[in-house]
């Protein structure tokens, strides 16, 4: 920051000479919901990738705070941030750049919204296939930086796996290039691994290059309603064979139990606690035989089983979304696969006693699983969350607050590992600093993690 | 040559069968399988585990020497070539494989450890490791992280990149971090995935975790002869088009197949056809069979001479071989060979092939191919006779042009086999001054004094050119605010 | 200093055609094509013995082709940065098994070898391997009570004139007489000798469709400690069809001399042999020691300045076949006696390495009735023999030898194998380790079968 505190008011007009009227607005509302400031915040939607350097570059004279983003639909996660001048956002950059069916490779302007996207290459029968929770306005570049992922990253992997090529515009508003356009690429560093999850803190992401894979011809989905131990046994079955899950999701979800099975069992059914969905993205054939293996595997162990296809797939997830979306404190645990189901029982239990509303989902084989907290206090949430944290570290698993509000997330770091050390934590501020060069004006988005 | 108390200090680490410094046994070590460009050691250390790897490297830090960390010396663009003298750090011994975790599906290894020793070690319990460069029966998973290797079968399953999940690393200071998280996603910065590719220039992975993968049911090997490369290339989209993601799809062309069929690994290929594809499927058993037979189908759509399904594992396995063992092969029909591994959109296959081709006949200096077609990733293999005076820069000329001409067309320099400092001119021409400068700020974050592996990867002059850099972005800025 | 591209001072540039010397200065360098065939993959490293136990580059093949041919460019000298990786190598030829350039890793080693051993001679000092013998041991004066029994052994078979070239009597490895105590008693006398120069074809069981001869080779480490296994030879050759005949004249094969770098008398020996064996006019000559088959088949390698000399190796080498391969290759009658044994089966170097024998031997074993053959993990790696080798390099050898040891799977009670060098060594870790395993060669157990349906009939 430069010493004398600039307002917005001039903010904003060097920012409308620079970059047109029409792409400056200030936001007073934003302001609150990032950081702790009185201050409107000024935002930039540039049109182009130049003017976005533009207004990068008169930051970095002025010694602005920028904070990159993209709509605006991930906002409560990480640290609270120290105050804004102006946020860059990729809204009005979102355009198809080139997309090339037959190379299964597209690149997309950042602004790019993800289900716009979704239509343009379903067209062709393609996919990126990245199904975290969104709302419909989020942006490519947003959730390659906020480093989303869903439950089919069990096949697919993430945006770690598909993102093969970016350009960023550095502090000091020079644009570069990471990666390519081709699907192998080992020229220089892997400087687009570092982007993923970036959440901003390297420069303003303007385009995208993702690998594609194509829509599967064929859906069917296994739903088994049973005990933890029943759901933990059936994981470990399908993962020691040569099964194809593209995802294997358990949930105690209730919202989502009834709308697709307590339904249909009627009153006497039985009680629900877990539900394990298994997906299928292979052909016909296949998928037909691994129903059928799912299914003795259920029968062996007395669970409720249902097969559904088609588009009653999609719209199970749409619901399992949907939970998600909702606002609230959201925790994720990293862990082996073998000990996900003890410890989301153990939270369930925490949450239980705590008398806080919270639903857990886990990608079992990915060791990836989150706990939800619907209500509760700020002191109450922060409290489980905090006790929950605790018991991960236990296990020996990482914990990361992937969402929360404001008040929450100003207590509870973002990270927090038995693993992440101070080594690794420096070599990722000396990463940054690389980035930063000559602008060094973005927030420090990973200050919770970066120094707990 | 090292002081005699680095060298007393240096045994003392790693003992005295682990240290060779004199001169008359350094030779060996003047270059991997890279050999256009050679440099002797300043000696080969040869650590046994995490502890000795990070002693041996403070040691040499403390002294300001240089010095670089070699896995079997399979490289094929000189990423272990110790051209300015370093102490070449062989990570041979360390070859262990320390944990597997099947139910969790991780395997941590050190270093040395063969990459196709940990599918051999995991099979039985069903399990293999999926990225297969042709090397692997050599080849070391530490070397595969330096490089980010590839291989046939990353079309479906990814390089190195995408299975390695955590790493014990040390730095070029000598100190010690753990990078990454065995499961989940990276917490911050990837600072593991930045180091995976960076060939041994940011530090030195001392232990591995790495995913492990359930052993696909069933898998359906295809092999097609085509009598036009147009042909065999436009099967390669076709089968994309057709919503199949083989699990690899091969090509080589004639020169390739001659050479190959002269080795032990003899299929009889007829001679008048320009191109094998070499596909495979995997999968569910019960869905294997019809993917297989929509490949077939997709060659029949493209006058395909000859397509057929391999009818055991004994002949799938020659098909393999007689596709793996392609580069060394060459051996046979020239003396001396490059490889070059560029990258180009698999939709303009067709026509860099020909570019190729002219190029090739414009340099008088036959070209083989041999490429992973399914990801646009070619191996013009460019013969020579080192002998011959002028043809080795005339060969290089040649594979420079190649080079250029998929970087042209949108694609890399490189795919696989890594920089080293075969393309360091390369990466000038695909990168500009402002990304190479960003490499250098990256490398300069791991490794302030440069001491690690110097030279590879990116142009050194990358520093120089900063300071350029840095006048003109202050001129133009000026300009703009003016 | 580096070497950079533009310098190209990788290869001297010079004329396509013309061999290079650089430091090997005596006849018959190392072939430029042989070496130029490599193109430094390192596809042989993970297979060389000697690279698995040090993981150093200068003991792997890769490493050992590149400083022969940078010798040959004149930028290493003939002294001991090249002796040890070429005297290191076991010759064992695994390198070559899986070389994808058809590099020939052997045949570069063994003139590599010559060189020395020349330069050794003009300097009238010891050859390097005669040196090795010297490390250590003659400061051991108790090893050399094993002499005399050594001697013995040695003055009785052929192996004298090999011993002498080599200059072996002055001296003992340390671990002599642990080999020693495990030797064969010696009390058949040599089937050379025993054997009559013509054994007609028995009249049982299929005949070949037109009369068949084979020229017993009966060598020396085989016709002194396994005497029996020759004869056992020539019963199963007969009662396949196959006359027999047994050249008196026949030497050494001349396989250690080779192996020593001392070509010239190895070409004597090769001479001498040839002349024998084609004068016995046998359509094949049938070896059972796997080290001599791939020496016989290899005597043009000897003779390639020389073209009459050179034609006449090559009419000898087109007739040497391996007693697995000639009766694979000429049809053999499966034996109708049964052995109940569970075995396994160690591929000599020599037999898989050097000749591709691998399935003959299996082929042969299987058809006995009752046996049960178990793999052999890592079957085709080297047992440490290698000819003399476990005399030169016993800690290297002994690690090879105890790998070997620890592979034999628990269910056999034999290893079998073609070759008497492998026999003597992984009997002598059988001993050491008192493990309840019988050391057999293929065809005594084909004959054991034989014999015992003559007596079950």
């Amino acid at each position: 920051m430069s010493s004398d505190e600039p307002t917005h008011a001039p903010i904003a007009a060097a920012l409308a000479d620079a970059i047109g009227e029409a792409q400056v607005r200030t936001d007073a509302h934003l302001a609150k919901r990032l950081s702790q400031q009185a201050t409107p915040i000024v935002v930039a939607t540039p049109r182009n990738p130049a003017a976005a350097a533009r207004v990068l570059r008169l930051a970095a004279d002025h010694g602005w705070s920028v904070l990159p983003c993209g709509a605006g639909t991930h906002l409560e996660a990480g640290p609270v941030l120290k105050p804004v001048d102006v946020v860059i956002q990729s809204t009005n950059l979102n355009q198809v750049v080139e997309y090339s069916p037959a190379d299964m490779v597209v690149t997309v302007q950042s602004g790019m919204p993800l289900s716009k996207l979704r239509h343009v290459l379903a067209e062709h029968n393609q996919m990126l296939p990245m199904d975290a929770p969104c709302t419909p306005a989020a942006t490519v570049g947003g959730a390659v930086s906020a480093g989303l992922s869903g439950p089919h990253r069990v096949l697919y992997g993430t945006f770690r796996d598909l993102l093969i090529g970016t350009r960023i515009i550095l502090a000091d508003g020079r644009m570069v290039r990471t990666g390519g356009k081709v699907v192998k690429n080992v020229a220089g560093y892997d400087v687009t691994k570092l982007v993923v999850g970036s959440r901003g803190s390297l420069g303003f992401l303007t385009e995208c290059t993702f690998k594609l894979k194509p829509l599967p011809l064929h859906r069917e989905l296994c739903l088994l309603v049973g005990k933890s131990a029943q759901v933990d046994w059936v994981r470990a079955r399908v993962m020691d064979s040569p099964l194809l899950p593209s995802a294997m999701e358990a949930t105690n979800d209730a919202a989502l139990i009834q709308a697709f099975i307590s339904s249909r069992l009627g009153t006497d059914g039985p009680a629900a606690e877990w539900l394990l969905a298994i997906d299928c993205h292979e052909n016909r054939q296949a998928a037909a035989y691994q129903t059928e293996q799912v299914l003795l595997l259920a029968a062996d162990l007395g669970m409720h089983a249902e097969v559904i296809r088609g588009q009653d797939v999609e719209r199970f997830w749409a619901r399992h979304a949907k939970t998600w979306l909702q606002p609230g404190s959201v925790l994720r645990v990293q862990a082996p696969p073998t000990d996900m189901m003890s410890i989301l029982n153990e939270w369930t239990q925490f949450a239980h006693e705590r008398h806080v509303a919270a639903t857990v989902t886990a990608s079992l084989p990915a060791g990836v699983g989150r706990i939800g907290l619907w209500a509760g206090t700020v002191d109450e949430q922060v409290e489980l969350l905090q006790e929950l944290r605790a018991r991960a570290r236990q296990r020996g698993a990482a914990s990361l607050l992937e969402t929360a509000p404001k008040t929450v997330r100003s207590v509870v770091p973002m990270y927090d590992s038995p693993r992440l050390g101070t080594a690794e934590r420096r070599l990722q501020a000396a990463v940054q600093r690389a980035f930063q060069s000559g602008g060094s004006h973005f927030p420090d988005t990973f200050a919770g993690g970066m120094t707990s | 040559m090292l002081s005699s108390s680095l060298i007393r200090e240096l045994t003392e680490i790693v003992g005295p069968g682990g240290v060779i410094h004199d001169s008359k046994q350094l030779a060996a070590y003047e270059c991997d399988a890279y050999v256009a460009q050679t440099g002797r050691p300043a000696a080969v250390v040869l650590p046994a585990d995490t502890d000795q790897v990070a002693q041996v490297v403070r040691c040499l830090a403390q002294a300001g020497v240089p010095f670089l960390p070699r896995g079997a010396g399979t490289g094929l663009s000189g990423g272990a070539t110790p051209m300015h003298h370093e102490v070449v750090i062989s990570l041979a011994r360390m070859d262990k494989l320390l944990h597997v975790d099947f139910a969790n599906q991780r395997a941590t290894v050190q270093p040395g450890f063969v990459n196709l020793e940990l599918t051999r070690q995991v099979a039985q319990q069903g399990f293999y490791y999926a990225p297969d460069p042709s090397s692997q029966s050599v080849c070391t998973i530490g070397g595969n992280v330096g490089e980010n290797a590839g291989g046939s079968h990353c079309l479906k399953y990814g390089v190195t990149t995408n299975h390695v999940v955590a790493a014990k690393v040390v730095l070029p200071d000598g100190e010690l971090v753990e990078l990454g998280d065995p499961y989940g996603d990276p917490l911050g910065l990837d600072v593991l995935g930045l180091l995976v590719g960076s060939e041994g220039t940011l530090g030195i992975a001392t232990e591995i975790t790495v995913r492990i993968l359930k052993r696909p049911q069933a898998v359906k090997t295809v092999m097609a002869w085509f009598e036009r490369v147009e042909d065999a290339s436009d099967t390669v989209s076709g089968i994309i088009a057709d919503g199949i993601i083989p699990a690899a799809c091969e090509m080589m062309d004639q020169l390739a197949m001659q050479a190959v069929d002269k080795s032990m690994y003899h299929v009889g290929y007829p001679p008048d056809i320009e191109a094998v594809l070499l596909i495979e499927v995997d999968g569910l058993a019960a869905g294997v069979d019809d993917l297989a037979e929509r490949v077939v189908e997709v060659c029949r759509r493209h006058r395909v001479r000859t397509v057929r399904v391999a009818k055991d594992e004994a002949e799938r396995s020659l098909w393999w071989s007689s596709r793996k063992m392609a580069f060394p092969a060459i051996g046979r029909i020239s003396p001396d060979y490059m490889v070059q591994d560029g990258v180009i959109p698999r939709t303009r296959l067709t026509e860099v092939l020909k570019t190729i081709a002219r190029y090739s006949q414009e340099a008088g200096l036959r070209v083989a191919n041999v490429f992973h077609a399914g990801d646009g990733n070619l191996h013009p293999l460019i013969c020579y006779d080192a002998r011959i005076p002028g043809q080795t820069e005339q060969a290089a000329e040649l594979g420079r042009r190649i080079l250029e001409l998929c970087v042209d067309v949108g694609g890399s320099i490189t795919g696989e086999h890594g920089v080293g400092v075969e393309k360091i001119r390369e990466m000038e021409y695909l990168f500009t001054d402002t990304e190479l400068h960003l490499q250098a700020r990256l490398r300069e974050a791991f490794n302030p004094r440069d001491l690690c592996n110097p030279g590879k990867l990116i142009p050194r002059p990358a520093r120089c050119v900063e300071v350029k850099q840095a006048a003109a972005a202050l001129a133009s800025h000026t300009s703009h605010t003016v | 200093m580096n070497r950079a591209l533009s310098q190209s001072a990788r290869k001297t540039p010079a004329p396509a055609d013309a061999p290079e010397t650089g430091a090997f200065l005596y006849p018959e360098p190392p072939d430029t094509d042989r070496y130029s065939a490599c193109v430094h993959c390192g596809f042989c490293l993970e297979v060389c013995p000697t690279y698995q136990e040090t993981s150093d580059e200068n003991l792997s093949p890769r490493g050992r082709v590149y400083l022969i041919k940078q010798a040959a460019q004149g930028l290493l000298e003939l002294d001991e940065g090249l002796e040890n990786p070429v005297f290191s190598c076991l010759d064992c030829r695994a390198c070559e098994s899986v070389c994808p350039s058809g590099v020939e890793v052997g045949a570069l080693i063994e003139k590599a070898r010559g060189q020395f051993h020349l330069k050794a001679e003009e300097e009238g000092g010891a050859s390097p391997l005669t040196r090795l013998f010297l490390r250590g041991v003659f400061a051991h004066p108790r090893r050399l009570r094993a002499l005399g029994k050594m001697l013995r052994l040695y003055q009785k078979s052929g192996l004298r004139a090999v011993a002498r070239s080599l200059r072996l009597l002055r001296v003992l490895p340390p671990h002599i007489r642990e080999m020693e105590a495990v030797l064969p008693q010696l009390s058949d006398p040599p089937a050379l000798l025993k054997l009559p120069e013509r054994i007609p074809a028995a009249g049982t069981g299929a005949q070949p469709a037109a009369p068949v001869t084979g020229a017993l080779f009966t060598g020396c480490v085989m016709d002194l400690f396994f005497s029996d296994i020759n004869q056992a030879t020539a019963r199963v050759l007969t009662r396949n069809g196959i006359t027999v005949v047994v050249p008196k004249t026949q030497v050494c094969c001349g396989a250690l001399h080779v192996h020593a770098g001392d070509r010239e008398q190895a070409r004597a020996l090769a001479r001498q042999n040839i002349d024998a064996f084609l004068a016995s006019g046998a359509d094949y000559v049938v070896v059972n020691a796997a080290g001599c088959g791939a020496a016989l088949k290899e005597y043009p390698e000897l003779f390639s300045g020389q073209p009459d000399l050179y034609a006449q190796a090559q009419a000898f080498a087109r007739r040497v076949r391996d007693i697995s391969e000639v009766l694979v290759e000429v049809g053999f009658q499966p034996p109708r006696g049964r052995i109940e044994r569970t075995v396994t089966y160690h591929d000599a170097c020599h037999l898989c390495h050097a000749q591709g024998i691998r399935s003959q031997p299996r082929q042969l074993l299987t058809s006995i009735p009752g046996l049960k053959l178990v793999p052999l993990p890592d079957s085709e790696r080297c047992c440490g023999s290698a000819g003399i080798y476990n005399l030169t390099h016993p800690d290297m050898a002994n690690r090879l030898l105890e790998r070997k040891l620890d592979d034999i799977p628990e269910a056999a009670d034999a290893v079998v194998m073609g070759n008497p060098g492998c026999m003597l060594q992984i009997r002598l870790g059988v001993q050491r380790r008192q493990a309840g395993v019988d050391v057999l060669h293929t065809v005594q157990l084909l004959d054991e079968s034989y014999r015992k349906e003559v007596i079950e009939c």
